[in-house]
């Protein structure tokens, strides 16, 4: 993960979370005869895992992936409990580890900082502070469209800057949508952010 | 290139989003990436990015990568972008398939951040090298063919209808540059009838015997 282990955990949430049904999902359609979202369903699974570094779900799925496209019924009954405990398996030992690395530990990929004083109580933003959350806003309007990995990176710091700020609840808005890829939502939200703050 | 001071910029078409953040984390310090989800959704958006390389998954909801890929190839503002195809499917057919249809490269996933680099830019270097070649032979042929200039004042049409004077256009479609001076014929023509001229030259005659 070129060594962003933050970056790293952000992906295997993501990763739960998006699987979340999918074991319902793959029996349901298998059970009806349905198996071309099936396969999709483990090719998704097949790829990410094998990115995520999830080597054995990636070798169970990689065995039951051509099985479903050719629809081998008998040999797909073998190859389904095995690639579900594999799935399981993997999904407690992510969900182990996402309990194990509390924030504390595990800084977020976005490197926030906190908008805090010493003695820990938050900060009320001024005025300039509020003029660059706006600032940082347009920019990432911009850079959308151009270097989403850029935007993604200044999403990060515009939602720590947002903390105590009339928008705050749109931060958390913003960050899901940046990281789903939801371009015309996330530019939404930022134009609405804006309009948020801008007048206070 | 999209520009010498900017960052090249690189399309990734991926249906799973945690795909194309790994990418990201390893492309995003040296280009500028846009991120697609669907084949559909990525023809539309590199009309206004105009990427100087596609990485186009293969399994995909509605397009797949390979009509993804015919339909760039297809097109003439696009036929010369570089693809490379990054999928989990790995058999020797799909790879022969990429090939015969335009991509320039084929990557299995789950794959490796340096060999995806190198690859990267090797295609990227490659395909500017050849849109410098490119270039240089359309001006090659331009004067190897029929130009068309006017008999009277010698200047010359361009492909675009211009006309230009002839030393511009030679300038500007070769390598050659010109150094301005006036050859005796025109020099005589220019200042024949001043008494200066018509002094220096007899000057020069008279040394010469």
């Amino acid at each position: 993960m070129a060594g962003n282990q933050a970056l790293y955990r952000d992906l295997i949430i993501q990763f739960v979370k998006k699987h979340e049904n999918t074991q319902q999902v793959l029996e349901a359609s298998i059970s009806r005869g349905d198996y071309k979202p099936a396969r999709d369903l483990v090719h998704a699974v097949r790829g990410s895992a094998g990115n995520l570094g999830a080597a054995e779900l990636n070798r169970t799925a990689a065995v039951l992936e051509p099985l479903l496209e050719k629809k081998e019924d008998q040999e797909i009954q073998q190859a389904l409990p095995v690639f579900l405990g594999t799935f399981r398996d993997c999904i407690l030992q992510i969900q182990q580890f996402i309990l194990e690395t509390t924030p504390k530990d595990v800084p977020s990929s976005n490197g926030r900082k906190s908008n805090k004083t010493d003695s820990g109580s938050p900060q009320e933003p001024d005025s300039s502070d509020l003029a660059d959350v706006c600032g940082l806003a347009r920019e990432i309007l911009d850079l959308i469209t151009s270097d989403y990995g850029l935007a993604l990176e200044k999403t990060n710091n515009l939602i720590s800057m947002l903390e105590r700020t009339p928008a705050a609840e749109l931060g958390p808005v913003l960050q899901e949508q940046m990281n789903l890829f939801e371009e015309d939502a996330a530019l939404e939200t930022l134009r609405k952010m804006i309009g948020v703050i801008e007048p206070s | 290139m999209s520009s010498d001071t900017e960052k090249p910029r690189i399309m990734i078409v991926d249906d799973q989003t945690e795909n194309i953040h790994m990418l990201m984390a390893v492309l995003k310090d040296e280009y500028a990436v846009t991120p697609s989800l669907n084949g559909k959704a990525a023809i539309e958006k590199q009309k206004g990015t105009r990427p100087d390389l596609i990485l186009l998954d293969i399994l995909m909801p509605d397009i797949d990568g390979y009509d993804v890929c015919k339909g760039l190839k297809n097109d003439v503002q696009t036929k010369d972008i570089p693809i490379i195809f990054l999928t989990a499917v790995s058999e020797a057919m799909d790879a022969a398939k990429a090939f015969e249809i335009g991509a320039v490269d084929y990557i299995t996933k789950p794959f490796n951040p340096v060999t995806v680099k190198a690859r990267i830019k090797t295609h990227i270097t490659l395909s500017a090298t050849l849109k410098e070649l490119k270039d240089a032979l359309d001006k090659v042929k331009n004067l190897e063919g029929l130009i068309p200039i006017c008999s009277s004042c010698k200047q010359i049409r361009d492909d675009k209808g211009f006309w230009h004077r002839v030393e511009k256009y030679i300038e500007e479609h070769s390598g050659v540059s010109f150094s301005h001076g006036l050859c005796p014929d025109c020099i005589d023509k220019m200042y024949g009838d001043k008494e200066w001229y018509q002094e220096k030259k007899q000057e020069k005659a008279d040394n010469s015997e």
